[in-house]
């Protein structure tokens, strides 16, 4: 039997209860990872070095938005920012971002036939990038937070949440076996 | 007052269940899994390449396999002094190893590839047609192309640039001036960021360009003038080319390749051979010593013959430089083993059996005793070889380092060439002015073989000491040892823009590549890109 809608306490309790704070610790860990990788990627392309900032201040964000004001919103807001970063990288690590510099580079050739040509981009983008450890550590530390961030939502606002986590992940897995992501 | 919700605040017993029910637990698992089963499985699908290794009891071992000699090209047509020859880059099965059928995608299907003989003066025009699959059957890449003829002063369209590719599907013509003193040359490919794969998988080949400079000095040839392709492979246990590049920072085998026959003996004569050796491998050096500890002399480096033949009983070897040694077998009886050791230098990986690389098993068959010298003098006025540093116009430096987690040159990679449209050059010497380069590899703990295309340089000094006697002739590649500088000067003929990079594949593969442009105010060069492969079916009149 589900439980009962909660009511909500007005102020910030003096001791974060244990999943929250597990949950703030996770994303300060992914956000620091991403902070950490923002000049490796901006050496790559700017644009990866924004994408990583981007993430970075989602994540503090979100450790922030759930340290001083952990509303349904923030928690929400929380679990879409995270998600796609997580899917960004299963994307990345299997069949490579299909944005980045290479396209514009491709065009730079006035060729018709080879700046067109699917194959000619991808030698200037989209490779799958090698999975590290600093970055399988910290996609672990995202999914954790995610789940976690499930369970801090009221349950009436659940089932929409994991429908939809559920709608990515089998789409992952159907592109997996589709041979779109390696 | 509205209270905005907060959660995670509830009073204890009042707090959310953790998934509250099996059916959140199930779709929370489903993105889970996949999130987490995919990078992973791709992980642990590296590191697993190695354990579908051959293991080195199933490896042959060194020396039953015979040895092969390359075939030769025939010309398809020739008309005025031009030669002509068709080159299919295709798909065929070989028997690399004894028992075991390998797919290997040759030049004319065939690993190495068949050597170009021409003579100086006459030109050569080659037709490589890209005859490849779509994929790659186990990386699963497209297998572009690029036709790099090394050691060529070609011009820059067909110059093998690492973004002029060929598509599966597409041909393209390479024209050869051939202008240049005798030498070895080879041919391999160029394509970008799929050479090591490319070259693994067979497309390397020598080019000789001989001249009458060369014919007049009496060296062995014919049957005694032997190209060697050494190279390295690793085997997947169903015999197939398996691919580990060690984190991209290089590709080391554990069965040593000589021709395409691991580990092969060659009967030879009592009397000397001239070896035109290439180190065709993707990373691996070699340092060379005979069983016996005699020496042997070198006779040739990348750009010829040496001023002066020099007699060594060690020497290394790095990738795409190229050696012409002559070994005499007079002194040793019929039945002699000789083995050509490798004392694996620093920075390699190291197998069992990658210490050995061929043998020479000594007959006592009659030989014809013509051309069986090695005159003391070869080519001391080589203009390459005469260059003095007082005749540098300017000095010019090129770190080779990694940076950022990436290989670069003077901190440029490829990718950078490619996002300046092609416009980004390392250097720009005018046409007909002679530079020292200062060659420095700072990546301690890695060689860096630096190949400069287009021109032939001489080596000035080696970390302020002379350079090593079998560095004592023209070059196109400097091996760079870990924390080595190295001087070289050159003069810069022709024009255009033409790359500088490592020749560590994987390396190159990984875009530690730069070019710099020879500038000519009256005669700009021709654009790389300028001739593009071409599609479709050949010209009906056209004799290729």
């Amino acid at each position: 039997m589900a439980a009962a809608p909660t009511k909500e306490s007005p102020s910030v309790p003096a001791v974060i209860p244990a999943g929250r704070l597990a949950a703030i610790t996770l994303a300060s860990v992914a956000g620091g990872v991403h902070l950490v990788l923002i000049a490796q990627q901006a050496s790559v392309w700017w644009g990866y070095g924004v994408l990583m900032a981007v993430v970075a201040a989602v994540e503090i964000g979100v450790a922030i938005g759930l340290a001083l004001r952990p509303t349904p919103g923030v928690i929400i807001a929380g679990i879409v920012g995270v998600t796609t970063s997580v899917v960004l990288y299963v994307v990345s690590r299997t069949a490579g971002l299909p944005f980045g510099p290479g396209p514009a580079r491709a065009a730079q050739f006035g060729d018709p036939f080879h700046a067109g040509h699917p194959d000619f981009s991808a030698q200037l983008t989209g490779r799958a990038e090698p999975v590290g450890a600093l970055d399988l550590g910290c996609l672990i530390a995202e999914v954790a937070l995610i789940v976690l961030l499930v369970t801090l939502l009221p349950e009436r606002s659940r089932r929409p949440v994991t429908n939809a986590l559920c709608a990515i992940g089998v789409a992952l897995w159907v592109l997996r076996w589709a041979g779109v992501l390696a | 007052m509205h209270h905005r919700r907060r959660v995670g605040a509830q009073p204890a017993g009042r707090s959310s269940r953790f998934l509250s029910t099996r059916r959140d637990v199930l779709k929370a698992g489903l993105f889970g899994s996949a999130a987490l089963a995919l990078p992973l499985q791709r992980a642990v699908h590296a590191q697993s390449v190695l354990d579908d290794r051959m293991p080195a009891s199933r490896l042959p071992r060194p020396f039953p396999v015979p040895f092969r000699v390359p075939p030769v090209a025939v010309p398809v047509s020739t008309a005025g002094d031009e030669d002509r020859y068709r080159i299919r880059i295709r798909e065929t099965r070989a028997e690399i190893l004894p028992g075991f059928q390998t797919t290997v995608w040759g030049y004319d299907g065939q690993v190495p590839g068949p050597t170009i003989k021409v003579r100086q003066g006459r030109k050569t025009k080659v037709r490589f047609v890209n005859e490849l699959p779509l994929k790659h059957p186990t990386l699963g890449f497209t297998p572009w192309t690029s036709v790099h003829l090394h050691g060529s002063a070609s011009l820059p369209q067909f110059d093998g640039y690492a973004s002029d590719i060929t598509f599966p599907g597409e041909y393209k013509d390479y024209h050869y001036p051939n202008f240049q003193p005798a030498r070895t040359l080879w041919y391999h490919d160029h394509g970008v960021h799929h050479t090591a794969e490319n070259v693994t998988m067979g497309q390397a080949g020598q080019y000789h360009l001989s001249d009458p400079r060369e014919d007049a000095l009496r060296l062995p040839r014919g049957e005694f003038d032997v190209p060697l392709i050494i190279s390295d492979r690793m085997f997947t246990t169903t015999g197939e080319f398996l691919f580990d590049t060690n984190d991209h920072s290089g590709m080391y085998g554990d069965v040593i390749l000589v021709n395409g026959a691991p580990w092969p003996a060659m009967k030879v004569k009592r009397r000397k051979y001239r070896f035109r050796v290439l180190n065709g491998s993707v990373s691996r050096a070699y340092e060379y010593a005979l069983s016996t500890g005699d020496p042997f002399t070198v006779i040739g480096t990348d750009g010829g013959l040496m001023p002066h033949p020099q007699t060594v009983t060690r020497m290394r070897h790095i990738m795409a430089e190229r050696y012409e040694i002559v070994i005499d077998f007079a002194k040793y009886k019929p039945g002699t083993r000789v083995v050509l050791q490798n004392r694996n230098p620093p920075n390699n990986v190291a197998y069992p059996d990658v210490d050995k690389i061929m043998a020479f098993d000594v007959t006592d068959e009659p030989f014809d005793p013509a051309n069986n010298e090695i005159p003391d003098v070869l080519f001391p006025d080589n203009p390459v070889m005469t260059l003095q540093p007082r005749e540098s116009v300017a000095t010019r430096h090129l770190r080779l380092q990694r940076q950022d987690g990436l290989w670069t040159v003077n901190g440029t990679t490829w990718d950078k060439i490619v996002e300046s449209g092609f416009t980004f050059t390392e250097a720009n010497p005018r046409r007909g002015t002679a530079e020292i380069w200062e060659l420095e590899n700072r990546s301690g703990g890695w060689q860096h073989p630096l190949h400069i295309h287009l021109i032939d340089f001489k080596i000035l000094d080696r970390n302020g000491k002379p350079p090593f006697p079998w560095e004592l002739g023209p070059k196109d590649v400097a091996y760079l040892g870990e924390n080595e500088k190295v001087r070289v000067i050159a003069r810069f003929e022709g024009v255009g823009k033409y790359m500088v990079h490592c020749h560590n594949l994987v390396h190159e593969d990984h875009d530690m590549m730069s070019q710099f442009e020879v500038i000519d105010p009256n005669a700009p060069g021709e654009d790389p890109l300028s001739r593009r492969a071409r599609n479709g079916s050949f010209e009906p009149d056209d004799p290729l």
